[in-house]
């Protein structure tokens, strides 16, 4: 415990004064209620936000823009503050945008769209770690993209799946062997912490995973039409409630009624019981998510559980600010709006958490 | 598999062996200097009349044993309270470094780290007051 508190004092104490400027119940509240695109951003001028405003142009990709930088500032804190294979771990969960940023350059050469295309879906992340992201957009052929990719994890599985891409003529193989490669290698990651540390960490990011395998699952089968067996393939081996064998079963499950009754006995099934929509069911996964982290945010401070969950309340953050960014200008009304947001099940049952 | 099994074992004994060098070398310190301390009293005659008093009444042992107390008392809480400052004050900077307007409250707890080195100068000080 001694040792423990050695070792994360700082960085506790640091996440805490950052969380304290992530936004209320009462800052949602507010966004909620106000009109249209200009009455966000004005509304923004008044929560932590507010002095990053004056710097970019409040257009809506300078505004998303903006959420992604300040997310990004976030987690070069954090990665900071940490040393060893728990910096290793945050600095790879870091490395989740830049992986986004190399499918959208890998998709844009795959469909032989102009690369100026690009600037507007890039993510503003100006030292990355795997990669040269300027080299890349040098690049005019997926060879050219592999050789750029050599000394990385990346460059053997896209490598592998370069295959069913010539046969496809399609990114999305690609883009999957990159995303199984991502959550493989952070898996790894995960198995060189202590058993402590492994045990918090398999919690949080577990169910992330687990979150990401069900909304796959629903996706491959009601928008891609995918087979079982594809499904499963495409599926990740790892996670915190759902086996090698529940995943058979979901693969092979007939519709999402099935997928859901094959979820029983995890905590997932009564949360998607009575949804219709994939985009709630995901909303409705990470709020379950949002209260683990809660729970696990109000215990003991000092391991590594603590910066997680910090990470994932501003990533949490950052989706709702866009959700709320994108509704109001298109003008959506209040109430669909706020069922997009990822809070409300962690209100009802825990209050602010703050 | 060795190496991996000395290295968990380091981790795990590193601490209690430094703490057990650093009580030892505090009690060798505080024998040292209450030796010495007790000789130069001798040699001062009747201003230190308390030390000659209770040396010529066979309580040497007695009196080395409470210079010992009282540079124990001093020296592990001045450690304590280094931890303690150490610990708290890189919090407080870490808190610092984004909300400076809590500067004046962190400070507080600084120095409430800072009183364990303080509390154990009183009791060296009451220890040396009935000597």
């Amino acid at each position: 415990m001694l040792i423990a508190a050695f070792q994360y004092s700082y960085i506790n104490a640091k996440l805490r004064a950052l969380k304290s400027r992530l936004l209320g119940p009462a800052d949602y509240e507010n966004l909620l209620g106000v009109c249209g695109y200009s009455g966000l951003v004005e509304c923004l001028r008044n929560t932590s936000y507010g002095p990053l405003l004056g710097k970019v142009e409040a257009s809506f990709d300078g505004l998303i823009q903006m959420f992604y930088q300040e997310l990004f500032d976030c987690y070069h804190k954090v990665i900071n503050s940490l040393s060893g294979n728990r910096r290793r771990l945050i600095q790879h969960l870091y490395q989740k945008y830049e992986l986004e940023n190399l499918k959208a350059i890998v998709r844009t050469i795959c469909q032989g769209k102009p690369k100026k295309e690009l600037e507007r879906v890039l993510l503003p992340i100006e030292e990355t770690v795997s990669f040269s992201q300027q080299a890349l957009l040098q690049s005019n052929s997926l060879e050219e993209v592999l050789i750029q990719l050599r000394r990385t994890c990346y460059h053997s599985s896209l490598r592998s799946a370069l295959y069913r891409f010539e046969e496809e003529r399609d990114s999305f193989p690609l883009e999957m062997a990159l995303d199984l490669s991502y959550y493989n290698q952070l898996w790894k990651i995960i198995s060189t912490l202590s058993r402590r540390e492994q045990k918090i960490v398999r919690s949080i990011l577990g169910v992330q995973m687990d979150i990401l395998n069900i909304t796959w699952t629903f996706r491959f089968k009601e928008v891609y039409h995918f087979s079982p067996e594809e499904i499963l393939n495409y599926g990740l081996m790892q996670g915190c409630h759902i086996s090698p064998e529940r995943r058979k079963k979901l693969a092979f499950s007939v519709d999402r009624k099935d997928v859901v009754s094959n979820l029983a006995l995890t905590p997932y099934q009564t949360l998607l019981a009575n949804l219709e929509d994939i985009e709630a069911c995901s909303t409705q996964l990470h709020s379950y998510l949002l209260n683990l982290a809660r729970k696990n945010w109000q215990g003991v401070p000092f391991h590594l559980g603590t910066v997680l969950d910090y990470v994932f309340f501003k990533e949490m953050e950052v989706k709702n600010l866009i959700s709320l960014t994108e509704a109001k200008r298109m003008n959506l009304p209040r109430d669909i709006v706020a069922d997009h947001l990822i809070r409300c099940l962690a209100e009802e049952n825990f209050g602010s958490g703050d | 598999m060795i190496m991996a099994i000395n290295k968990g074992l380091v981790r795990k004994v590193w601490p209690a062996v430094v703490a057990v060098v650093w009580v030892l070398s505090i009690v060798l310190a505080g024998m040292v200097f209450a030796g010495s301390a007790y000789s130069s009293g001798l040699a001062e005659g009747e201003e230190v009349g308390q030390v000659a008093a209770a040396a010529a009444k066979g309580g040497g042992i007695n009196v080395s044993w409470a210079f010992m107390a009282a540079a124990l008392a001093t020296g592990l809480s001045t450690i304590g309270a280094a931890i303690a400052v150490g610990l708290v004050g890189s919090s407080a900077m870490g808190a610092m470094s984004e909300r400076p307007e809590m500067a004046g409250r962190a400070l507080i707890f600084v120095g409430l780290a800072e009183g364990i080195a303080i509390y154990g100068l009183i009791v060296a000080i009451m220890i040396l007051g009935r000597v």
